[in-house]
This record gives C-alpha cells, sequence and structure tokens, in this order.
C-alpha cells in the first residue's frame, strides 16, 4: 500500500483477525529475555524499510496475555469494588438478576483484556452496551416508553450530560459568582458534579471518552460495522483535529454570552431522540435538523465510511475540555523509540484522528488519545503502550502481583471501574426491563 | 446636574454589569483575537485599544443621541437595531475570515476589504457596541431621562470605563497567541460564531 506522500505500508492488518501463534523466539521476548534492537531494524529512515522481522511477525506484542490465574485475579479485583459499592439491595428478583449481571460481564470483559492481551476489542464490547444501556434506558423514558416520563418538560430542554458540564462552564461559573455576590449561601451550588468528574479526571483522563462516557460507544458501535473503511484514502489534516477545542470555544462563550446551552440547543446530536416538547416554528425546526443532520453524518455514516469516532473525534465539545484537564491523570500511551518502525498501522487503527502520519517519527501521542488501546493492540512490534507518567512500569519476572503492577494493567482496572462504576447507574434496570418483557 | 456624581453613576453601572458586557463581546472578540494570532504584548494591546475605542465611539454616539433626542424618544428604540448589529457583526467576522483565509485570491473586493480589515477591530468594536445588552438599555433609560447631550455623552464614556476593566484581562493572554493551533482554533471557533451572529441577527430582523 503505497500513501501519498511516498510512504510504503505494509498490507493493511485487520483489527478484528487473530494474529498468528507466537513463535518461539516471540514467546522469549514476551518472557522480557529479548534486545529488541538485534531484531528490528530501527533506523528511522523510509517508512517501509522495516525489517522482515516485522512484516512476517504482525500479531506480536510485549504484553500478549497473562496466566488464567492472573487474569482471575485481576478480573476480581475490577469486580468487587464495584459489587461494594453497589451494596447489596432488598431488589425485587429481576432488579438483582440486572446488578449481578452487569458485574459477571465487567468481570469477563477485565478477564479477557488481561488474558488474550487485547484491551480495545474487549473495552469494545463493554462500551458499545454501556451507550446502548443508556439508550435503551434513559432516552426511552424521556421518549415515555418507560411506563411513564419521569422528567418535568423543563429538564427535557435543559443539559443534563458531561458534555453539556464543558460548554456551559462558563455558566456555571458566573452562576456561583451570582450566588456569592447575593450574599445567600444557600444558592452557592456544591458543585456536587464538579467533584465526580475530577475525580474521574484525576483517574483516567481523556480516557473517560472510551471507556465511561454513556454516549461513545453509539459512533464506536458504527465505526465497527464494516471490517474494512470503505474510503481508505482519507486523511484528516492534522489541525483539523483540533475543531472540537474550537467548538468548545465558541459554545462556552455564546452560552455564557445567551445564557443557554448553546451547545445542547443547537449542536447536540445526541438531542435528535429527545428534542423538545413545542416542535412548532422555525427556529424549533431548525434545530432538529441539526441535531438530525449532524447526528446522521457524525453518529452513523461518516463512522461506517471512515472507520472512525467522527463524532467523539471531531465534534465532542467534552473530549477537548478532557483533553486540556485530562494531562493530570498519571496514565499516558507512549511510543518506544527502540520499537517503533513507523509502520503506521498505529495511524490508520486509531479510532479518534489522534495520530497523524508525522505522530510515530515524532514519538508523539496527542493529549486528545482516549487510550483506547487499539493502537496498542494493532501495533505489530509492540512499540505502543501505556505507561505512568511516561514511562513504563518495571517489566515484571515474575510474580502475579508484579503482572497486576503493570501500567497497563493498573490503567485498565481504573477505567472499568470507572466504567462499571457509570453503567451500574442504569445497565442493571436496563437488564431487568428486558428480563420482565421477556418473562411477560 | 454636577459632573462627579454622574461620573460616578455612570462608572458604577459600567463596573457592575461589565461581566455582562464582556460575555455580550467574547464570542466575536476572543475567536478574532486568537485568529489574528498576533504575537507580544504590544500587537494585542493595539487590537485591543481598537475594539475598545469602536466600542467607546458607539457609546459616546448614543449617549449623544439619546440625550439630544431626551424625552422625545421615550425609551422606543428602533425595534430593528439590536438584530442589525448582530447582523453586521456575524458579516464581519465572516467576512475577515474569508479574507484572511485566501489573501490572495482574486476576489471582487477582496482588495478593498483587506484594506479595511486593518481597522477591523474598530469597526467590530461599534458593531457590538450598539448591541443593546442589558446594561446598556440600562445606561440608555437613564440618558434619556438626562435629556442633554453632553451629559448623555459624559454618563456613557463614564459607563464605557467601567465596563472596559472586564475586556483589559484578555491582553494578559498574548504571549500564547502566536501559536499556530490556537489560531486555527481561533479561525474556526470565529467563523461558527460569525455565522451564529448574522444568523441570529437575519432571523430577528425577518421575525419583525
Amino acid at each position: 500500500m503505497t500513501e501519498k506522500n511516498g510512504r510504503e505500508f505494509p498490507q493493511e492488518h485487520h483489527l478484528g483477525e487473530e494474529s498468528e501463534k507466537p513463535s518461539p523466539e516471540k514467546k522469549e521476548r514476551h518472557a522480557g529475555h529479548f534486545n529488541p534492537k538485534s531484531a528490528v531494524d530501527v533506523t528511522p529512515t523510509k517508512v517501509g524499510a522495516q525489517s522482515s522481522d516485522h512484516v512476517l511477525d504482525p500479531g506480536f506484542r510485549r504484553d500478549d496475555g497473562k496466566n488464567w490465574w492472573t487474569s482471575l485475579l485481576f478480573a476480581l479485583a475490577v469486580v468487587f469494588p464495584l459489587a461494594a459499592a453497589q451494596g447489596f439491595h432488598h431488589d425485587h428478583v429481576p432488579l438483582a438478576i440486572g446488578r449481578a449481571a452487569w458485574l459477571v460481564f465487567i468481570g469477563i470483559i477485565a478477564f479477557q483484556i488481561l488474558h488474550t492481551g487485547r484491551t480495545s476489542r474487549w473495552r469494545a464490547l463493554f462500551f458499545i452496551v454501556l451507550a446502548w444501556a443508556f439508550i435503551a434506558h434513559f432516552k426511552a423514558f424521556l421518549l415515555g416508553l418507560g411506563k411513564s416520563p419521569f422528567f418535568s418538560p423543563e429538564v427535557q430542554e435543559v443539559p443534563y450530560c458531561h458534555i453539556a458540564m464543558a460548554s456551559t462552564f462558563l455558566n456555571t461559573l458566573y452562576q456561583q459568582y451570582l450566588a456569592v455576590q447575593s450574599g445567600s449561601w444557600k444558592l452557592w451550588g456544591p458543585l456536587t458534579l464538579g467533584f465526580l468528574w475530577l475525580a474521574l479526571t484525576l483517574a483516567i483522563g481523556q480516557a473517560w471518552c472510551s471507556w465511561g462516557c454513556f454516549y461513545g460507544g453509539l459512533d464506536e458501535g458504527f465505526s465497527r460495522i464494516l471490517r474494512k473503511p470503505v474510503w481508505k484514502s482519507f486523511r484528516l489534516p492534522p489541525r483539523w483535529r483540533d475543531l472540537p477545542a474550537a467548538i468548545l470555544l465558541f459554545t462556552a462563550l455564546a452560552s455564557l454570552s445567551s445564557m443557554l446551552p448553546v451547545f445542547c440547543l443547537w449542536l447536540c446530536p445526541l438531542k435528535c431522540t429527545t428534542a423538545f416538547l413545542d416542535t412548532y416554528g422555525p427556529v424549533r425546526w431548525i434545530q432538529i435538523s441539526l441535531f438530525t443532520g449532524i447526528g446522521a453524518a457524525a453518529l452513523v455514516v461518516l463512522p461506517v465510511v471512515l472507520k472512525k469516532r467522527v463524532f467523539c473525534g471531531l465534534i465532542c465539545p467534552f473530549g477537548a475540555w478532557q483533553a486540556f484537564f485530562g494531562r493530570v491523570s498519571p496514565f499516558r500511551v507512549t511510543i518506544d523509540p527502540n520499537l517503533c518502525n513507523q509502520c503506521g498501522i498505529c495511524v490508520r487503527s486509531c479510532p479518534t484522528f489522534v495520530l497523524d502520519e508525522g505522530s510515530p517519527a515524532r514519538l508523539e501521542v496527542s493529549s486528545y488519545c482516549n487510550r483506547c488501546g487499539e493502537c496498542i493492540d494493532a501495533c505489530p512490534t509492540g512499540g505502543i503502550n501505556y505507561a505512568i507518567l511516561g514511562r513504563e512500569c518495571p517489566r515484571p519476572s515474575g510474580g502475579i502481583l508484579r503482572e497486576l503492577l503493570e501500567a497497563r494493567t493498573l490503567f485498565v482496572l481504573c477505567a472499568l471501574w470507572v466504567g462499571g462504576a457509570v453503567g451500574g447507574a442504569f445497565v442493571p434496570q436496563t437488564l431487568a426491563r428486558l428480563a420482565e418483557a421477556l418473562c411477560r | 446636574m454636577p459632573l462627579t456624581p454622574l461620573l460616578a453613576e455612570g462608572f458604577t453601572l459600567g463596573l457592575s454589569t461589565g461581566p455582562y458586557c464582556l460575555t455580550a463581546c467574547a464570542p466575536i472578540l476572543v475567536p478574532y483575537i486568537l485568529a489574528e494570532g498576533r504575537a507580544g504584548w504590544k500587537g494585542n494591546s493595539w487590537l485591543l485599544g481598537e475594539f475598545m475605542g469602536g466600542r467607546l465611539a458607539a457609546y459616546l454616539l448614543f449617549g449623544f443621541a439619546a440625550g439630544l433626542a431626551g424625552a422625545k424618544l421615550s425609551g422606543h428604540l428602533p425595534p430593528w437595531m439590536m438584530s442589525g448589529a448582530l447582523l453586521a457583526s456575524g458579516l464581519l467576522m465572516l467576512t475577515y475570515l474569508l479574507v484572511k483565509a485566501a489573501p490572495g485570491s482574486k476576489l471582487c473586493a477582496a482588495a478593498w476589504v483587506s484594506n479595511g480589515i486593518r481597522r477591523l477591530p474598530l469597526v467590530l468594536g461599534f458593531a457590538l457596541g450598539i448591541n443593546l445588552c442589558p446594561p446598556f438599555v440600562a445606561g440608555l433609560v437613564r440618558v434619556l431621562a438626562l435629556g442633554s447631550a453632553f451629559l448623555g455623552t459624559v454618563y456613557f464614556a463614564a459607563f464605557f470605563a467601567g465596563t472596559s476593566l472586564y475586556l483589559l484581562p484578555l491582553v494578559l493572554a498574548a504571549p500564547f497567541l502566536s501559536q499556530k493551533r490556537l489560531r486555527f482554533i481561533g479561525t474556526i471557533s470565529g467563523a461558527i460564531a460569525g455565522i451564529w451572529f448574522a444568523a441570529s441577527g437575519l432571523f430577528g430582523l425577518l421575525s419583525r
């Protein structure tokens, strides 16, 4: 495959394909006794001049699966705190089954991530289930399908999600200023959601967008419908990756100016299932047309055509917000200069346009990185990995505890805790309703 | 009427409602400064100075006119004025970005526009200055009651000084403004803001 700039990439690596069985040499490398410099041509010259080792070894990863017991222990470490946080309630039977099923599901995901060594494949399954469960639970209620709509008419038209939190942050600050100025402390908001946001940002930063956001699974799901992109030659000019930051800047200022949540009222495609109670008048029609148009393009059509998460990567202002504040999280994705042979597979596999064609040469992963693990799974030399503050934890030389203390393992643990806790608020109820519907 | 209390009144009105004025100007002003991408304090201070000069001109004009009209205006202003100001601000911003994006193009009037673009902050300041935000209307009502062109001008000059204090901190961002990425972000958000303002103004005009 030849790129426009003359680079030659090896045959396309299909993310869904099983890799070949590792050779004894690869196993030796997995065990940590292999000197990568001896086998991988690391000369950063012309891309495509990789050693044959790389071309013939598309399945090699340093982090290929852990053993059964380590994976099981890890799964239990993920599930038990979530179970303890949920507590034991005297729920009716379907809800109790729903809670148990959700925990078992998270446990299976955690086990598979560690056991297979593939992060993004199992994360994507978890993430898509999270999103569709949210749609089935929350949006169904808004549409009046859940027996009775529990939201008042006012709530239908105002923001209620984290995306709105970013684009109306200046409004919140202004309201706090007015509350303090009024001298009535009862008007001052404790910013409870703000503290929750701070906690999850400290824990996983921008990874929220691929592990905890209950909307991200929508375009993730559509981007995985086809095995190959329809528009293979599409390359996003790198500077357009800042589009969400521009949208955030505009919506934050315009929201403050109009004292209305401008993104939610005009641009959010996720509003197309909520819309407005009064649908009359040209303004409403323009708004609904924008919701539907942006939703169809950015959540469905373009993700299918490009195999990219277009809404998350190019529109969502919360993504830009998290990219800025997410730097406080210690978890990073790094490119190892000793292992990267600049094949460009990571660039093509990145679903959120974070890596451009120059990224491998610069050894640079943008702060927009969602830590989804797609590039880590795709990298044929294992040159990309999770790290803590830019450093990998020491390679384990043995012992379950040391294996569990790897950067990747610690990151996935935190990310599944966040995602599992978020899903715990609505997935069990969705499952319970499904179970009840099936039993009727 | 003594001038000192009038100056103090105008200044305190501006000081107390200044954040609202900032929010009214920010959707256009902030992207514009980012898109311009001038490095250093001097260039950005000059931009902000021109913008505030435009605002001052608009305020003084209104203060003068409102004071002159006095009770005859009876508190009624042309209904199309705010929508017209929004439309003008939006179109100015879009024109600026279009010319900036294609400096070598042979668009008709491109040469004229690019000469005029040098004075754009002044014009934007004027257009946004006559944007009838609530603090501005509050000042206008007070000046109508004064019934003097001179006192109206003085009152709005003080009002301008009070509100401008909230715009000055924007210069603090000057050292960071020459980055390419910020310039691009400013350009795109400015384009969205231009469309937003122009559409709001057009819709306001059509719905009357």
